[in-house]
């Protein structure tokens, strides 16, 4: 019996020390986490517009202000809602990542879809940025995919958030993977396309990539997604079109 | 000092966690494409090992004997945890590269396997010592691995560029994981065959 009893003390004192130690550590740590997140966000969100950033292995080569200071100046963002309607009131900073990520179970909607808007400082031209994410095997996928000024060509596409099995499904974040998406089209004579991921080697087609070979479903999960999200962009996007 | 010498130094090479017990093998397939992640998961799981080890071995004459395997289990994840917050609040880039691999220092067997086969009934500043050496030997392996694919699959080291892309093409299979098991193996035949004493003595 007094045996027992010290087993289950003990149990005890072991599990209070430890979850105590970690709330503590977890608490101190979330600000300096959550500023990581968001650099990273901001740095996406640059890098997919082809703002010089990064160098060439992925490490950023400006300082925090110069990020923020580029962030600021270069880009605008507007938030749409589920029915591709321009939310006035709302600022893309105030969007939990919840909000832009977690679809809603009855309706496969998300709360709210972000778009940032780059002014190239050269050519003035405008470049779209959008919000993508949704289920790949494991994991929630999410990132940005850049749209040129016809609103149909793809400038690019980064994804900054995955659980992917590295090696695998984690080739996604990879820029062999990434540079496949760039010059292919959302359009064709004016009408939205599905965008397809294909087997490794299928015909060139300028509404479909190479998928990645060994991570089919991971393939079949950002291509749903995609395509699910481009719907709802492409609403208020037709709106721009008919203005230019 | 000479014993406690020799518990450093024997995994180093003789008892080597990776190439003679062939524990934590998968981290070292799955961490090891470049030098700059294998060095982090050494020292994260060096520091790990070292912490749960010191725990495990102040704690050996309270821990009930019928849930020791339970309270090791929950020692090495609190450390663990700790170590991934730190890392994602300190080091953002690296902790993303290793992502999955951080958790899975709690099954690397290493840790289990030094805490259950020696802090148990070893005062904590040899349970510290056979964590260093342990962990050390853990690392030559990671790293002498990660220096290999790094530098046949992309051809630099650490990073640098040391055999140019105008005359090398990097071996892909190198940063595949098979790469990683061809090289494992070597280094298991090479130590078995050249370095290590007490296969030799057997013979």
């Amino acid at each position: 019996m007094r045996d027992q009893a010290k087993i289950v003390i003990f149990a005890t004192v072991v599990c209070l020390v430890c979850s105590i130690l970690l709330a503590l550590v977890s608490t101190a740590l979330a600000p300096r986490q959550a500023r990581n997140k968001a650099n990273d966000v901001k740095t996406k969100v640059l890098q997919v517009f082809g703002a010089a950033v990064t160098d060439e292995k992925g490490k950023l080569c400006v300082s925090q202000d110069e990020l923020d200071a580029l962030f600021a100046t270069r880009i605008t963002g507007i938030v749409l809602d589920a029915e591709g309607q321009l939310v006035a009131d709302r600022a893309v900073e105030t969007l939990t990542p919840q909000q832009i990520s977690d679809r809603d179970k009855a309706t496969g909607m998300k709360a709210f879809y972000p778009v940032y808007v780059y002014v190239d400082p050269g050519t003035s031209e405008k470049q779209y940025a959008i919000h993508v994410s949704g289920k790949g095997l494991w994991s929630t996928i999410k990132g940005f995919m850049a749209l040129k000024d016809d609103l149909s060509t793809i400038a690019g596409i980064v994804f900054y958030e995955h659980q992917e099995t590295p090696g695998l499904g984690g080739e996604v974040e990879k820029p062999y993977f990434q540079d496949r998406f760039k010059g292919k089209q959302w359009l064709e004579d004016g009408k939205r396309c599905e965008f397809q991921i294909t087997k490794p080697g299928g015909a060139p087609n300028p509404h479909a990539v190479d998928g990645i070979t060994a991570a089919t479903m991971t393939c079949l999960g950002v291509e749903d997604f995609l395509n699910a999200d481009f719907c709802v962009y492409n609403r208020y996007f037709e709106k721009l079109r008919m203005q230019q | 000092m000479a014993k406690l010498r020799k518990i450093v130094t024997d995994p180093l090479a003789d008892n080597n966690p990776v190439t003679w017990q062939v524990l934590g093998v998968c981290s070292a397939l799955a961490v090891t494409t470049k030098v700059s992640t294998a060095v982090v998961m050494s020292l994260a799981l060096t520091v790990v090992l070292c912490c749960s080890n010191v725990v495990i071995s102040l704690l050996r004459n309270m821990i009930p004997n019928k849930i020791r395997m339970i309270v090791e289990l929950c020692v090495i994840a609190t450390l663990v945890i700790l170590a991934d917050l730190l890392l994602r609040a300190f080091v953002y880039d690296i902790s993303k590269q290793l992502s999955v691999f951080v958790g899975l220092i709690i099954t690397n067997c290493i840790v289990m396997g030094r805490a259950e086969a020696y802090a148990l009934q070893n005062p904590p500043l040899k349970s510290l010592l056979d964590a260093l050496g342990n962990g050390f030997g853990y690392s030559i392996i990671l790293i002498a691995v990660a220096s290999f694919r790094e530098l046949l699959g992309s051809g630099s080291w650490y990073g640098m560029t040391v055999l140019s892309e105008s005359w090398y093409t990097g071996n892909t299979l190198m940063l595949l994981p098979p790469g990683a098991f061809v090289i494992i193996g070597l280094l298991i035949w090479f130590q078995r065959t050249f370095i290590s004493k007490t296969l030799r003595e057997e013979d």
